[in-house]
């Protein structure tokens, strides 16, 4: 019990919400920032995580988890090819969330500066918006109304690129 | 106070993506296609002018119904775009009659020494000699990846490495097989080395021993390509590499005892005669590998990468592509 406990360090991250999440460094390490603030040792125990939920932090939890487990491509040239492709589907599977859920990940992922889930994340965005009109992608991204613009300012937005809108 | 801090966090939940930095908006719309991207322009205000700051270029000749309006939309762009933020990458994919004649002006004038990266997509379906994109003979400064997939076709294209401008005529060679349709990918991954990927289908054939050439042209100064190139398959074993040489050695190199009097290598194993000889059209060939088909339908896949085996820029290499014909 005690050589599992001391072979592998934990870390605590404290969401917004004041949930506490015990894991792997390893697994925190997945995170540039967090790898940052233990290298310069300005970790604590626990690592408070003001502006992140404990949904979202649970979710990005699991995200790095998957990751660090999985083989890195750079360890070797022999990447393993089903490790690759279990990773795939893991990804795709992880993305299939409600839209406020994945701006809520992607701002955190930006925070906490994990790479390849801002990758996912802006990549099923991009999915999601792919040749919809402007009113759907408004919807869907759920556009601040109050910064919305004006008629003209719109009939001279889509004047000035009209070309694009042909 | 307090509530007018709940209206501002309540607005920034409701609206997220707007509070992003723009590189990440940036990120998101580089997935799609530029197109997509400026029609976001009429989204909120925050957006309006977001894409014209966009570093990560995408064109599609399938979203235009010719490739006139393909060519415009593209000019547009790059002359809609803020030209102080320089272009990081330029995808093109084209499909259809190879008509390019916006490459010339609009693109030479608008973006010469600003590419970090372009990737190039060629979608070619009908067999005809594509002309020469011109685009990619603008001076670079950063690495060209190439990728192409097409039916038995010629094309040329061009592409640099390190600090130099290079310049490829590529062209993948099937008509010693016939009814084969040979898929192909040459990207180069770094300065000191490249890959080239193809398949052939070969249907209905006694049996047939074809070789693959490199055939490629030097710069006038060899001396970085004495060394011979080390070769391996991408998805094999690269203890089972072998070398090729692009420069004739000035001895034979020598399989067996007295191998270790090449003073280029002494690991060198050189299999499949891979010393270089001229052809009578002006270019240099080199046979990199050999595979035997027979009987029914065979797919043939061939990975190579090619690596100097001092890890030294090849700069000024030329390569017109892979030849394939029967031994």
């Amino acid at each position: 019990m005690s050589t599992s406990s001391s072979s592998s360090k934990k870390i605590v991250l404290k969401s917004a919400d004041n949930e506490t999440f015990e894991i792997d460094e390893i697994v925190a390490l997945e995170s540039q920032a967090i790898k940052n603030m233990i290298e310069d040792e300005c970790a604590d125990n626990v690592i408070p995580l003001g502006n992140i939920d404990s949904k979202t932090l649970s979710k990005i939890i699991e995200y790095c988890k998957k990751h660090a487990e999985s083989p890195k491509k750079d360890d070797n040239a022999d990447i393993d090819e089903k490790a690759v492709e279990d990773l795939k589907s893991f990804d795709a599977e992880f993305a299939k969330v409600d839209m406020p859920l994945i701006q809520d990940i992607l701002m955190a992922a930006n925070f906490l500066n994990i790479d390849n889930l801002i990758g996912l994340m802006c990549r099923t965005i991009a999915d999601r918006i792919k040749g919809k009109t402007p009113e759907e992608i408004r919807k869907i991204l759920n556009i601040n109304k109050n910064d919305l613009l004006s008629p003209e300012q719109e009939a001279k937005a889509r004047e000035e690129n009209s070309w694009a809108f042909d | 106070m307090d509530s007018e801090n709940d209206k501002k966090r309540l607005d920034v939940e409701l609206d997220r993506l707007s509070s992003l930095p723009d590189d990440l908006i940036h990120k998101i719309l580089s997935f799609n296609d530029t197109i997509d991207a400026i029609k976001t322009s009429t989204l909120s205000s925050r957006w309006r002018f977001i894409w014209t700051t966009m570093m990560c270029l995408a064109f599609s000749s399938e979203d235009f119904p010719n490739l006139r309006k393909f060519s415009k939309f593209v000019t547009r762009v790059l002359s809609g775009r803020d030209n102080q933020r320089e272009v990081s990458s330029v995808k093109l994919t084209f499909r259809g009659k190879p008509v390019y004649p916006w490459c010339k002006g609009a693109i030479e004038k608008k973006l010469t020494m600003c590419f970090t990266t372009i990737t190039a997509y060629h979608h070619c379906t009908c067999p005809v000699l594509v002309t020469p994109l011109e685009l990619l003979f603008i001076r670079f400064m950063g690495l060209l990846y190439f990728l192409s997939y097409f039916i038995p076709v010629t094309f040329h294209t061009g592409f640099k490495m390190g600090s130099e401008m290079l310049v490829t005529w590529g062209y993948f060679k099937s008509s010693f097989i016939q009814a084969s349709i040979f898929r192909e990918v040459l990207v180069i991954t770094g300065s000191n080395n490249f890959e080239t990927n193809y398949a052939s289908y070969v249907h209905d054939l006694p049996e047939t021993n074809y070789a693959s050439y490199l055939v490629y042209k030097l710069p006038r100064d060899q001396s970085t390509f004495e060394a011979p190139m080390f070769v391996w398959e991408k998805y094999g074993f690269r203890n089972n590499g072998w070398y090729i040489y692009l420069v004739s050695p000035p001895h034979t190199p020598v399989i067996g005892p007295n191998f270790d009097e090449n003073s280029y290598s002494p690991q060198n194993k050189p299999k499949l005669n891979a010393v270089p000889r001229q052809r009578t059209d002006g270019w240099m060939e080199v046979k990199v590998w050999g595979f035997t088909v027979w009987g029914l339908t065979k797919s043939v896949f061939v990975h190579l990468q090619f690596e100097h085996p001092s890890a030294k820029d090849l700069y000024g290499l030329i390569i017109q592509g892979i030849d394939i014909r029967p031994i």
